[in-house]
């Protein structure tokens, strides 16, 4: 059971990380296109808490820290990435939101538009990941001392 | 030790609690969203108020008349024959562009995606923005009775566009979807108040062709 939300919590991850290279030149596109340039700042945050935790996968797996054997962790980390693909879902093919509509016209003016829904959600995925990280990094913090 | 290790897990179980508050509240506001712009949630047809379209069909009429009244002259006290042409242009362009319109026309249901064609349609009304700009150019220091045709003409017709063009704005970035509590209300007012708009623009029109008529003798 471990080795498998082990494995699936890595593979949500990659996907995640896949759709979000995706989605980055369109999103850039997207504020480059927009009458009213949106705030990236969420986007840049997320960009980076996305490669630090890639990075941590790695370190995770390499010095076999504890968080590699932690269930909730695991669990809290798949729901996360789980909402987070649901979201890039609805932004790339729920019709009915406007923005999506008019990126489907395919309409060069409009690329990209339809990532402004997805930056709308982002400083969720932002405090998610953030307390997803201080959980990993306590919780490490204390089995090191319980060993 | 054991203090802090009792503070850890307080810590960890803070943390479990917000990444689950946030993302449920992700979850239900991405469902509700995706509920409420769904096709299944259709508010009536919107008919348009046979008051509201009656006085349209009548402006329209007069703007026609005037139109044609307007063919007959050369030239106006202010206007040269070559500027009367270019507003004669103009106006035409808006008389074939207005009837052509079906932006009058019943909608079938009121969601983002439709409001957002309803005000382009709206928006289609009016000439391109390029022309509106340059007919406003034209107009610079052109008075009739004391009044600034400029200043009149950006007042009361280039506006409109400028409403559109910010309306289609807030639809396309997905504005509404955060700060409208009663989307349909909302979309409803902004159909009524942008037919009332397009007939206060048909007037405004008309009220312009007066003026010309009244500089080149004909009224």
């Amino acid at each position: 059971m471990k080795k498998v939300l082990y494995y699936v919590r890595n593979v949500s991850l990659f996907i995640v990380t896949v759709l979000f290279i995706v989605s980055f030149s369109n999103m850039l596109n997207a504020n480059l296109n927009s009458t009213n340039p949106p705030n990236m700042i969420s986007m840049y945050f997320y960009f980076m808490l996305n490669l630090f935790f890639v990075g941590y996968i790695c370190i995770e797996y390499v010095l076999q820290l504890k968080t590699k054997e932690d269930n909730y962790f695991q669990c809290l980390f798949i729901f996360v990435n789980l909402l987070i693909i649901l979201i890039y879902g609805r932004t790339y093919f729920d019709t009915n939101i406007v923005s999506v509509y008019l990126n489907k016209l395919g309409n060069l003016q409009y690329e990209g538009l339809n990532t402004l829904f997805l930056l709308d959600n982002m400083i969720y995925f932002d405090i998610a990941y953030v307390f997803l990280l201080i959980y990993a990094l306590v919780g490490q913090k204390k089995n090191e001392k319980n060993v | 030790m054991e203090s802090k290790k009792g503070v850890r897990t307080w810590i960890q179980f803070i943390c479990i609690a917000i990444i689950f508050i946030v993302g449920g509240y992700l979850l239900l506001a991405n469902l509700f969203h995706m509920y409420a712009i769904s096709e299944k949630e259709k508010t009536d047809v919107f008919y348009v108020s046979q008051s509201t379209k009656s006085t349209f069909r009548k402006l329209q009429n007069d703007l026609y008349e005037k139109n044609q009244q307007l063919k007959t002259m050369d030239h106006t006290n202010t206007f040269t024959t070559q500027e009367l042409l270019s507003l004669k242009n103009y106006l035409k362009a808006v008389e074939d562009r207005m009837s052509n319109s079906q932006c009058l026309d019943e909608l079938n249901s009121v969601n983002d995606v439709h409001i957002y064609k309803y005000l382009q349609c709206v928006k289609n009304m009016l000439p391109n923005s390029e022309l509106m700009e340059s007919i406003s150019n034209s107009l610079e220091n052109k008075k009739i009775d004391g009044i600034d045709l400029e200043e009149m003409y950006q007042e009361k017709i280039k506006e409109y566009d400028s409403y559109a063009g910010y309306e289609l704005s807030q639809l396309q970035e997905n504005y509404h979807y955060y700060k409208v509590t009663n989307k349909s209300n909302a979309f409803i007012n902004t159909i009524t108040f942008s037919q009332q708009y397009i007939i206060h623009v048909l007037e405004d029109h008309i009220h312009f062709i007066n003026f010309l008529l009244k500089d080149g003798g004909v009224m």
